[in-house]
């Protein structure tokens, strides 16, 4: 299949004036594109010499793809990077891949204080050039050619990259835009932060279309009613947003105000869109077009996909649904494979979109990607997602919950494990237990604390500031004189769950 | 203005709301708390927040979101 550029390249040969890039600043056509990513390629090339990963400083702008393609171009893979982690995080990260060079949309883009980071910092002017008059290296024919790495939670507190290929995410795009009626006119309105492993799906699907790509200020989600003017004024048809961020619109009545008009698809990823928010939207536009998904970032894109259709009460569950194009999705309950409705079993994915691997960590690779014989006969990997689903009667997937301790908060992975292991760092925390409470959307940790210590759920949680991504930070930490303890000794986690209640 | 200050405290105890006067400017409150404090605001005071409020000066601080309850109580009368 070959490299992903090559999409950019067809478009830029194709309809080198169209609009490939916009925010609320500027605007890239497919030809500057083209040209800028291949000058910051070509520059990457010189300094890299071989496929390693790059830095990219992931600003949600429209400069920020230019530098994920610029890595790309240079035969490197490129690691988006949250510029609001805190410094002890990004330090992980920057160690666990051993970065030389962070690639930033802006010239006075620096990584914060005490990150210690001895390789470059270059912004795409400099970048651009550095590169030019050269030329970039000839793209890879091979479909495991890696083109990013993203990093999720880990649960011992050390974030886990996951590395995917060009093929990977060419079949899923392939396989996405085959099962919707997508046009080059599509306009795409990206919400979902560029470090965060689905807004690929809005880049890929936006170079393989030779469509527009409009990325949405995350300020204009404080202004719902001026967020609903930008996708009007920029024409956005298409969105694929986190259920969080779509939920924002109706929760604050919005549509009571204004609407978008030019809207025909809505696809949501990430976590299960609460059916109340999901009926005000079909409400309110009912001839748009929506479609749930559901992936994981052990593999490119999706890899099932439900189109809703018919009522659903406030109070039913929505099916994930049945597999995109090539993916290949069962249920496994201790070894036997699962078809009977209502059973549950884990979600099991053979599919040439599946991720490469866990970046320098063949253990968890193996124990996560398995090779095994499929239910029709033919060896294939499988990923093992640690996701639990059963079968509705009428034969769709229907999520049910995580296997381990991992919960969904604002569209996000997080193991709970990583939050306890940042607590129990702390020198006044004894035991503590992290749940989350997905009534309320709260993470919640309780602490036990050192004896002789002192400390007020609010000095911890500023604590735990400085150690953990905002979006992990607990919403609430209670203090308890002792943690419950199940027989075995272990922290009794069903009774802390109950006293959520 | 108590009222909001006890909602706000719920919202994110660790910040100092008597003084805080760029809670959205600086990403102090995220987009998915303002969710919450305008279904709070909105109970708490007995007033509906059409959408048209909703624009960051109006949450920039606590005394923002008293004037414009203010505003919408005096509207609403």
């Amino acid at each position: 299949m070959g490299s992903v550029l090559e999409y950019l390249e067809r478009a830029a040969w194709e309809s080198p004036e169209r609009t490939a890039l916009a925010d609320q600043d500027r605007t890239f056509t497919y030809g500057e594109a083209y040209r800028l990513s291949r000058q910051v390629g070509a520059f990457v090339a010189r300094l890299e010499g071989g496929c390693r990963p790059v830095g990219v400083w992931a600003r949600h702008d429209a400069v920020t793809p230019l530098l994920c393609w610029g890595a790309a171009w240079g035969g490197c893979f490129y690691v988006p990077l949250d510029p609001d982690l805190p410094p002890g995080k990004l330090r992980k990260i920057l160690d666990d891949c051993a970065l030389d060079l962070i690639l930033t949309a802006r010239p006075k883009d620096a990584l914060p204080p005490g990150t210690d980071f001895s390789g470059r910092v270059i912004c795409l002017e400099e970048a651009v050039d550095e590169g030019r008059g050269e030329d970039c290296p000839p793209t890879g024919r091979e479909d495991d050619a890696p083109l990013y790495m993203v990093y999720t939670s880990g649960s011992t507190g050390t974030p886990k990259g996951v590395l995917k290929s060009h093929g990977a995410v060419r079949h899923f795009i392939e396989d996405f835009a085959a099962a919707f009626p997508f046009s080059p006119a599509e306009v795409i309105g990206s919400q979902t932060p560029f470090f965060f492993d689905a807004s690929a799906k809005d880049l890929y699907l936006t170079l393989y279309l030779g469509a527009r790509l409009e990325v949405v200020d995350a300020g204009l989600f404080y202004a719902p009613v001026q967020l609903v003017e930008y996708l009007n004024r920029r024409r956005v048809t298409t969105i694929c947003w986190v259920p969080s961020a779509l939920s924002i619109l109706t929760q604050l009545n919005t549509f009571s105000e204004i609407k978008p008009q030019y809207l025909r698809n809505v696809f949501f990823v990430g976590e299960v869109f609460p059916m109340k928010q999901l009926n005000r939207w079909r409400a309110a536009l009912p001839q748009v077009r929506y479609v749930n998904l559901y992936g994981s970032t052990e593999l490119a894109g999706v890899c099932c996909w439900y189109e809703v259709e018919g009522d659903f009460a406030d109070t039913d569950r929505l099916p994930i649904g049945r597999p995109l194009g090539r993916s290949r999705v069962f249920l496994r309950a201790e070894g036997e494979i699962v078809t009977r409705p209502g059973v549950m079993g884990e979600i099991c994915v053979a599919s040439p979109a599946l991720a490469l691997c866990y970046y320098n960590d063949p253990e968890k690779t193996r124990s996560v990607f398995r090779r095994e014989v499929l239910p029709s006969g033919e060896e294939a990997r499988v990923l093992y997602t640690g996701d639990l689903a059963q079968y509705t009667p009428e034969g769709l997937l229907e999520f049910a919950a995580r296997k381990d301790h991992q919960f969904k908060h604002m569209g996000r992975r997080i193991e709970a494990g990583e939050i306890e292991a940042a607590a129990a760092a702390l020198d006044q925390v004894a035991r503590c237990c992290c749940l989350y409470d997905g009534q309320r959307g709260k993470i919640v940790l309780f602490c036990q604390l050192a004896s002789g210590c002192e400390a007020t759920g609010r000095e911890l949680r500023r604590a735990l500031r400085d150690r953990l991504a905002d979006y992990m930070v607990p919403n609430k930490v209670t203090i308890l004189p002792q943690l419950p303890l199940n027989p075995n000794g272990k922290i009794d986690r069903p009774a802390l769950r109950a006293s959520l209640e | 203005m108590d009222e909001i200050l006890e909602i706000l405290q719920d919202i994110d105890p660790d910040i100092d709301y008597e003084t805080a006067d760029r809670l959205i400017d600086d990403k102090m409150l995220d987009s998915f708390s303002i969710v919450a404090l305008v279904s709070e605001i909105a109970d708490a005071f007995d007033i509906t927040i059409s959408p048209k409020y909703l624009i960051p000066q109006n949450f920039n601080s606590a005394r923002a979101m008293w004037d414009m309850v203010c505003r919408i109580r005096a509207e609403e009368d």
